[in-house]
C-alpha cells in the first residue's frame, strides 16, 4: 500500500493546498515538505528494496490498475525523487514574480503523485491511466500565465497529447487482440508467444503485432517529442520556467521516454522486435528527431524554446539508443536520461533566472550578463559543457555510453546514428555557446546600459543551481554508482 | 606505480592561476602581477623537469569503467613538456612588457597560467582518454587569451577558433569511442588494435582513424581546416599569438602522433588509402600555407599563414610513416617553436614601439630597432631552412623521409613541394629582413630614431635567436633521441 501512499500524497496535499489559504512564506514551506516527505518516502522504498505489488481496481480479467516496482521504476523514481524538492524549491523564489501561486503549486504538486504512479504502473492500462492524467493536470501549468501564446501552447500540447494517447490506446486495443495479458514482464509477454506461434504457423499475426508495436510507440513518442509530434515542447516553453524545467525537460518528456521504453522492454520484448521493420522505423524517426531539435535550436533565438528544442534533440538520443534493443544500448539510453535530466534542468534553472531578473528572453541580449550574475552564468557554463559531453562532467559519460553501444551493435543505421549524434553536440555548442561568450567576453562596443539594473538571483536560486551543478562535476567524475545500478537495472530487464 | 609527484608541475600553476581571483586587488598592482607571474612560470619550468625526470607514471582516477585518468612520462613527453614550459616562459617573460597596452592582464595572465597546466597534463596523458580531456580544455582556457583584445575582430576570430577546434575535437572523438571498442585506449607504442576484433571492419575502421587524424589536424591548421589559424593567432595579443602558433599547434602534432603512433598501429595505416590521402592533404597545406602567406600583406596574418605552411611540415614528416620521416616531424617541431615563437614576439615588438602592422610599412625599420629585426631574420632564415640555422637539418630529415616512404607519386612530389615552400618562405620573411635594413635610396634617414625595446623584450628574442644557432648546429642529440623514440614505435 505504501505505493499508494507515495502516489497520494502530494496528489491530496495538492488538491487543498488552495484551501488552506495560506500566507506566501507557509505556502512555499507546505510545498517544499510535502515534496521532500513524498520524496523520503520514494527513496525510503527503492533503498530498501520494499517489494510492491498490487492490484487495486479490476475492470475485468486482463484489465487492472496496479503498481510493481522493478528496477527501471526504481531508476526513474530516484531521478524524479532528487529534482522534484530541488525543483520546488527553486519555484518558491521564483513564482515570487508570477501570480497565482495557490493554483501553480497545486498543480505542481499533483504532477509530482502522477509521475510516482506512471513510475510504479504494474501494465499498460495503469500506465495509460496516469499518462493521460498527467496530459490534463499539467495543461493549468502551461496555460499559467493566461495571456494568449500560452492558451495557444496549452491548445497545441493538448490535441497532440489526446491524439497521442488515443493511437498508442488503439495499439493497446490490437496488442490485447493477440496476447492475452498485458502485464509489464521482464522479457516482453510476446517473447512467450512467439514459440507457440512460430509451431502453430500463425505468423500472419506477426504484423498485426509490429502495427500495435508503432502505433504505441508514435502515441507515447507524442510526449517525448519525437519528429511529428515535437511541436508542443518548444511552444510550451512559454510556460513558467520551472514547469519547463521540471516537466518539460524531466518528469513529462521522460514519461513518454518511459513508456516506450516500458512497451519495448517489458511488453513486446527485444527478442521479437530487434531487427525488425518496426525497428528501423523507430530507429530512423529518432535520427532524424535529433538532428532537427538540434538544428532548429540554432536558428531559434528565444532562450527557453532553444533549450527546449535541445531537449526535443537529447530526449531523441535516449530514445536512439534503446531502439538500438542491446543491453549496452538501453544502458547508455538510461545513463542519457538521468544525466541529461540534471543538465537540462539547471539550464532551464539558469535560463529562468536570467529571465526573471534581467528580463532578457533573447539570444543576443545577453552581453556581458556574466559580470552581473557570475553565479547563474558559471552554473550555464558548466551545463553547457556538461551538455556538449565535455569529460569531467556527467555528459562524457552517457556520450560515451551512447556512442560505443552504437558502435557495438555494428549496423548500418547505429552508424549513421553516430554521425547524427556526434553532428548534433557540435550543434550543441554552436547554440549553447551563441549565450555563453557573449555573455563572458563582451565587445568593446556593447551597450552597458541595458543590463544597467540587472541583479544576481536570490539565495534560493543559486543554492538550487549550485547543488545540480555538483551533482553534474560529481558524477562526471565518479559516476560508478550511478552507471553500476543501471546495470543491474538493465540485467533484471 | 603511482607517483602522484606528476601532479606538481599540472596543479601548481593552476591553483597559481586560481589563486589570482581571491587576491585580485594585489594582483591588479603590475609591479606584484609581473614577480607573481614570472615567479610560477619559472617554479613550473623547474617542478616540470623534475617531475618528468624522476617520476615514470600515475593512474589518478576512473571516470567509468575501462575509463582511466592516467599520466605517464615517455620521450615525447620530454619532448612537448620541455617545449610547452620554456616557450611559456620566454613569452611570459616578453608579455611583461608588452601587455602594458593591453587592458585586462589579470584575467590574461590567469588564462595563461591555466592553459600551461593543461598543456603540461596533455603532454603527460597516458591515454587517450585523458588526451581528449586536456585536449578539451586546452580549447576552452585558450579561447580567453584568441579574444583578449575583445575587438569585433578578436571575437570572431575566437569564436572561429573555439568552433573549429570542438568541431575537430568532435571528430577525433570518433575515433576515440571506436579505439575503445575495438583495442585499448592506453598509448602502447606500436598500437593497440585488437587483430581479432577487427577483423572484417577494416575498411570502416580506416574511415574512422582518417577522421581521427582530420579531427587533431584542425588544431594543427591543415587544410582544409586552416581558416581558423589565421583568423584567430593574428588578433590575440602577441605573446598569446607566439604560444598559440608554436605551442598549440604542436598539441594537435602531439595528438595525432599518438593515435597513429601509440594507437592504430602503423601497420594498420601504412600503404592505404588513409596515408595517401593524408599526405596529399599536408602538401596541399604546405604548399598553400606558403603561397598564401607570399601574399598577404599583415605581418602577422603573415606569420600565420606561415605556421599553416610549417606545421604542415610535422604532419607531412609523420605522413611519410618512415623513421626518417619521424624524427624530421619531430625536429620540425621544435625547430619550428623556436623559430615561429621568435616570429611572433618580434612582430609584437614593432606593434609595441612603432605601432606597425603592414609588412609595407616595415621599410628601414632596421635601423631603429636592430637587435629585434636581427632576431627577426635569424627567425625567417631559419624558418627558410639556411644551415647551419634550425630549420636545414628537419627538412634535410623530411625530404629523406619522402623519397623513403614509397608511396606512389607522392614520394618524389613531397621533395619538390618541400623546396618550393622553402623558396617562398624565403620570399615572404627575408623580403622583409631586407627591407628593413637596406631601406633603399629614397629613404628618409632624418626619421630614424632608436626604438629598442626593453630588456624584457629584447632578452626572450636574443635567446631564441642563439637557440637557433644552437639547435641547429648542434642537432645530434636531437637526432639521436628522436631516432630512439621512432625505434620504439616503428
Amino acid at each position: 500500500m505504501i505505493a499508494l501512499l507515495v502516489i497520494f500524497i502530494p496528489i491530496v496535499f495538492g488538491i487543498i493546498l488552495p484551501f488552506l489559504r495560506l500566507n506566501k512564506n507557509f505556502k512555499n514551506v507546505y510545498s517544499i515538505l510535502v515534496t521532500i516527505i513524498t520524496s523520503c518516502v520514494v527513496c525510503y522504498v527503492v533503498v530498501n528494496d520494499i517489494a510492491i505489488d498490487v492490484t487495486c481496481i479490476r475492470l475485468n480479467e486482463i484489465l487492472t490498475i496496479g503498481f510493481k516496482i522493478d528496477g527501471l521504476s526504481k531508476l526513474f523514481l530516484m531521478m524524479i525523487a532528487v529534482l522534484w524538492p530541488l525543483a520546488t524549491l527553486y519555484a518558491t523564489e521564483y513564482m515570487e514574480h508570477e501570480e497565482n501561486q495557490d493554483s501553480f503549486f497545486r498543480y505542481y504538486l499533483i504532477a509530482y503523485g502522477i509521475t510516482v504512479g506512471i513510475a510504479t504502473s504494474r501494465n499498460i492500462i495503469s500506465l495509460y491511466l496516469f499518462y493521460e492524467l498527467l496530459t490534463f493536470l499539467t495543461l493549468p501549468l502551461i496555460i499559467h500565465k493566461g495571456d494568449k501564446s500560452s492558451n495557444f501552447a496549452g491548445k497545441i500540447y493538448l490535441i497532440l497529447s489526446i491524439l497521442g494517447a488515443a493511437i498508442a490506446l488503439i495499439g493497446i486495443i490490437i496488442f490485447t487482440s493477440v496476447v492475452p495479458s498485458i502485464e509489464f514482464i521482464n522479457i516482453g509477454q510476446v517473447n512467450e508467444l512467439i514459440n507457440k506461434v512460430i509451431i502453430d504457423g500463425h505468423t500472419n499475426i506477426f504484423n498485426r503485432l509490429y502495427i500495435s508495436y508503432i502505433l504505441m510507440f508514435l502515441g507515447f513518442g507524442v510526449k517525448a517529442a519525437i519528429v511529428p509530434f515535437s511541436i508542443w515542447l518548444p511552444l510550451c516553453s512559454v510556460a513558467p520556467t520551472p514547469v519547463s524545467a521540471l516537466l518539460h525537460a524531466v518528469a513529462v518528456v521522460k514519461s513518454g521516454v518511459f513508456a516506450i521504453i516500458r512497451v519495448t522492454y517489458s511488453l513486446f520484448g527485444i527478442a521479437f522486435l530487434s531487427g525488425s521493420i518496426v525497428q528501423k522505423i523507430a530507429i530512423s524517426l529518432t535520427i532524424v528527431t535529433i538532428l532537427y531539435g538540434s538544428l532548429m535550436a540554432v536558428r531559434d533565438k528565444h532562450i527557453k524554446r532553444r533549450l527546449a528544442y535541445s531537449t526535443v534533440s537529447n530526449l531523441s538520443y535516449i530514445l536512439f539508443a534503446t531502439m538500438l534493443m542491446t543491453t549496452d544500448g538501453l544502458f547508455a539510453g538510461l545513463t542519457h536520461m538521468v544525466f541529461h535530466a540534471i543538465i537540462k534542468i539547471n539550464l532551464f534553472f539558469a535560463a529562468g533566472s536570467i529571465m526573471i531578473y534581467s528580463k532578457k528572453e533573447y539570444v543576443d541580449e545577453v552581453s556581458g550578463l556574466a559580470k552581473k550574475m557570475p553565479m547563474t552564468m558559471l552554473n550555464f557554463l558548466i551545463s553547457a559543457l556538461a551538455l556538449i559531453g565535455v569529460p569531467l562532467t556527467c555528459g562524457f559519460i552517457s556520450k560515451y555510453a551512447l556512442i560505443t553501444s552504437a558502435i557495438n551493435n555494428k549496423s548500418y543505421f547505429a552508424y549513421v546514428g553516430i554521425g547524427a549524434i556526434v553532428i548534433s553536440s557540435i550543434l550543441t555548442l554552436i547554440y549553447l555557446f551563441e549565450i555563453v561568450v557573449p555573455a563572458y567576453f563582451t565587445n568593446h562596443n556593447y551597450n552597458v546600459d541595458a543590463i544597467k539594473d540587472v541583479k544576481e538571483a536570490g539565495i534560493r536560486i543559486k543554492v538550487t543551481m549550485l547543488i545540480i551543478t555538483v551533482l553534474i562535476i560529481y558524477f562526471g567524475i565518479n559516476s560508478n554508482y550511478i552507471t553500476n545500478f543501471i546495470e543491474s537495472v538493465v540485467i533484471g530487464l | 606505480m603511482n607517483d602522484y609527484m606528476l601532479l606538481l608541475p599540472i596543479v601548481f600553476p593552476a591553483i597559481a592561476a586560481l589563486l589570482t581571483l581571491v587576491i585580485k586587488k594585489k594582483f591588479q598592482d603590475r609591479g606584484f602581477r609581473t614577480i607573481y607571474v614570472g615567479i610560477v612560470l619559472a617554479l613550473t619550468l623547474i617542478f616540470n623537469f623534475y617531475a618528468i625526470l624522476n617520476f615514470k607514471g600515475l593512474t589518478l582516477f576512473y571516470l567509468t569503467k575501462n575509463l582511466p585518468i592516467a599520466f605517464k612520462v615517455d620521450g615525447l613527453t620530454y619532448l612537448f613538456n620541455s617545449l610547452v614550459t620554456i616557450m611559456w616562459f620566454l613569452a611570459g617573460v616578453f608579455s611583461f612588457e608588452y601587455m602594458k597596452h593591453e587592458e585586462n592582464n589579470e584575467s590574461f595572465y590567469m588564462f595563461y597560467m591555466l592553459t600551461e597546466s593543461v598543456l603540461i597534463a596533455l603532454g603527460m596523458a597516458a591515454n587517450f582518454m585523458t588526451m581528449y580531456l586536456f585536449y578539451e580544455f586546452m580549447t576552452f582556457l585558450s579561447l580567453p587569451l584568441a579574444l583578449h583584445t575583445r575587438t569585433k575582430e578578436a571575437i570572431n576570430g575566437g569564436l572561429k577558433y573555439l568552433f573549429y577546434s570542438v568541431f575537430g575535437a568532435s571528430l577525433a572523438l570518433i575515433g576515440f569511442f571506436f579505439m575503445s571498442q575495438y583495442g585499448s585506449i592506453e598509448f602502447i607504442p606500436g598500437g593497440t588494435l585488437n587483430t581479432m576484433k577487427v577483423l572484417g571492419h577494416e575498411n570502416l575502421l580506416k574511415g574512422v582513424f582518417f577522421l581521427t587524424i582530420l579531427g587533431f589536424s584542425v588544431k594543427a591548421g591543415m587544410f582544409p581546416f586552416h581558416a581558423w589559424l589565421t583568423a584567430a593567432h593574428p588578433v590575440a595579443p602577441a605573446p598569446a599569438s607566439a604560444v598559440l602558433s608554436g605551442i598549440i599547434t604542436k598539441a594537435g602534432v602531439l595528438a595525432i602522433i599518438r593515435v597513429i603512433y601509440y594507437q592504430v598501429g602503423v601497420d594498420f595505416l601504412r600503404g592505404t588509402w588513409v596515408q595517401y590521402a593524408f599526405m596529399t592533404l599536408t602538401l596541399i597545406t604546405v604548399f598553400m600555407g606558403s603561397m598564401m602567406a607570399y601574399k598577404e600583406k599583415v605581418l602577422k596574418k603573415r606569420l600565420a599563414y606561415s605556421s599553416v605552411s610549417q606545421v604542415s611540415y610535422v604532419l607531412f614528416g609523420l605522413s611519410t610513416m618512415t623513421t626518417i620521416g619521424f624524427v624530421g616531424a619531430l625536429l620540425q617541431v621544435v625547430f619550428h617553436s623556436i623559430a615561429k615563437n621568435l616570429l611572433f614576439m618580434g612582430a609584437g615588438a614593432i606593434i609595441y614601439r612603432e605601432h606597425k602592422t603592414m609588412v609595407a610599412e616595415l621599410k628601414g625599420i632596421g635601423k631603429n630597432m636592430p637587435i629585434v629585426m636581427w632576431c627577426f631574420t635569424i627567425g625567417g632564415l631559419a624558418l627558410v631552412g639556411i644551415p647551419p640555422l634550425t630549420g636545414f637539418v628537419s627538412k634535410w630529415y623530411l625530404a629523406e623521409g619522402s623519397l623513403m616512404s614509397g608511396v606512389p607519386v607522392l614520394t618524389y612530389v613531397g621533395p619538390i613541394i618541400l623546396l618550393a615552400s622553402a623558396l617562398l618562405t624565403a620570399g615572404y620573411l627575408v623580403t622583409i629582413s631586407i627591407d628593413a635594413f637596406i631601406p633603399g635610396a629614397d629613404f628618409d634617414y632624418s626619421t630614424v630614431k632608436n626604438t629598442e625595446p626593453n630588456l624584457y623584450m629584447l632578452i626572450p628574442l636574443v635567446l631564441l635567436a642563439v637557440l637557433c644557432f644552437v639547435c641547429g648546429t648542434f642537432a645530434t642529440p636531437f637526432i639521436s633521441f628522436f631516432t630512439n623514440i621512432a625505434q620504439t614505435i616503428l
